[in-house]
């Protein structure tokens, strides 16, 4: 019984794994909050930023 | 009779239903943000104006000193590669298109940055009533980002005719809607004929076209065309936003394909057949000799893998945006571009994948069945077992 629990029980290779996927899951959750701060910067500032002309008095 | 008795209800019916209450309440809080202003792009495209005269929500008439009309500025909208994407534009009496800035739009935030910095919006500014404006036509594209310059390109064409056509009473060029069907769409008609044939067929042979349609996956849908299945996918079809077919065949074929799929043989192809990101982690798997392999604490992974499927998919019904939570790292293998996150996530999923079986699809992709695939396929069962009891004939005492 007690061998069947150590074939079955993960060992430290399988914690380290699963720290790592933790790692993973963390960085998801950074460039997410990174994602959403960039697009909620404000309409005048997308159009600031994309904004081409070829007029003599145009604002870029 | 219990509802549990009546629809055959399994202990977690409970919370998917209420992950679905929560993704229709951000829906419902989408479609309640507020429209375009159209002032930045009024002032910075003629800063000599005296006024704006308003002559519908999203067209103006530029006016100078003595009220005499300068020129004009409307809006045009068509499909970018995450939903529409919606371009203003200024243009003179005679016909110029002075002045074009994006006013809102659904991409995928580094790829769109990649358009913007490359100056591609420098090729429609100058652009004249006479001009067809047309993407491979006097517009170059861009590879890697040919949805989001062909969304610009049409947005603009299309404001550009409206001002031409019903302000100025110029002649325009005559419209050419042509059906865009090339390789992409092949190869993934491809993709899929030789995954229905692998299905019916064993042994040897199976593994061999299961390996060709991967490697074809990986070098076409990956490297070349870089248009991998992501979860923007599944959030544009929720917001309800359909780009026009001739345009997006490829998007179309992809989603009807895998839904027909789904329904007649339960079986999902995409993942297991041509992902290019499950090939290159099945190619690392092969040089490193991965094994699935248990982790420790596989309750907690598998919860946050769900959840942040669920916040990712309420941020695009909320922001009305299918690409801003796209947290996939396809983008990142395949045409190098996404924050630092991603790339330092994509380095250690390759070589996590050298070790662990597709660590990226098991434990973090939100396309895979422990996530969205699993709640469509009991979101179905449900229904399915619902209507099964609610339709049966009781039997004769």
């Amino acid at each position: 019984m007690a061998e069947d629990d150590k074939k079955t029980k993960p060992g430290v290779g399988a914690t380290l794994w699963s720290l790592l996927m933790i790692v993973c899951l963390l960085l998801v959750i950074a460039h997410l909050v990174q994602a959403v701060s960039q697009d909620t910067s404000s309409e005048e500032d997308l159009i600031r930023s994309t904004f081409t002309t070829v007029a003599p008095t145009g604002g870029q | 009779m219990t509802a549990k008795k009546a629809f055959g209800w399994r202990k977690q019916d409970g919370i998917r239903l209420a992950v679905i209450a929560w993704i229709v309440v951000c829906w419902w809080i989408g479609a309640d943000r507020a429209g375009i202003d159209l002032q930045p792009f009024l002032t910075a495209a003629w800063p000599e104006a005296q006024g704006f005269d308003e002559i519908d929500g999203d067209s103006y008439r530029v006016l100078g000193d003595e009220g005499e009309v300068l020129g004009y500025v409307t809006t045009g909208t068509a499909s970018g590669y995450g939903g529409p994407l919606t371009m203003a534009i200024s243009m003179t009496l005679d016909g110029v298109v002075e002045s074009v800035a994006v006013v809102e739009h659904r991409e995928t935030p580094s790829f769109f940055r990649t358009v913007v910095d490359s100056r591609f919006l420098g090729q429609l500014a100058g652009k004249t009533n006479e001009d067809p404006i047309v993407l491979g036509d006097d517009v170059d594209g861009m590879s890697g980002a040919t949805y989001t310059s062909l969304g610009m390109t049409q947005s603009v064409h299309r404001a550009a005719r409206e001002i031409a056509t019903s302000f100025l009473e110029l002649e325009v060029p005559p419209e050419k809607r042509r059906v865009v069907f090339g390789l992409p769409e092949i190869v993934l008609i491809a993709l899929f004929t030789i995954a229905v044939i692998r299905r019916r067929i064993k042994g040897k042979l199976s593994t061999i076209l299961r390996w060709t349609t991967l490697l074809g996956g990986l070098l076409f849908l990956g490297f070349l065309f870089n248009s991998p299945f992501v979860l923007a996918h599944i959030n544009m079809v929720l917001i309800g936003y359909w780009p026009e077919w001739q345009t997006h065949l490829f998007w179309y074929i992809l989603i009807i394909g895998l839904l027909l799929f789904k329904a007649t043989e339960e079986w999902n192809v995409y993942c297991y057949d041509f992902c290019p990101f499950g090939a290159l982690q099945e190619i690392a798997a092969t040089i490193g000799g991965a094994k699935p392999k248990k982790l420790r604490w596989s309750k907690f992974l598998l919860w946050a893998q769900r959840l942040l499927t669920i916040a990712a998919i309420s941020l695009a019904l909320i922001y009305r945006n299918p690409g801003i939570s796209s947290y996939e790292i396809f983008g990142t293998a395949f045409a190098l571009e996404g924050s630092n996150f991603q790339f330092a996530l994509l380095a250690i999923i390759l070589l996590t994948s050298l070790f662990l079986y597709r660590p990226w699809c098991r434990h973090l992709c939100p396309l895979h069945k422990n996530a969205t695939e699993g709640l469509f396929d009991n979101t179905r069962r449900i229904a399915r077992t619902a209507w099964q009891k609610m339709t049966k004939k009781p039997s004769p005492a």
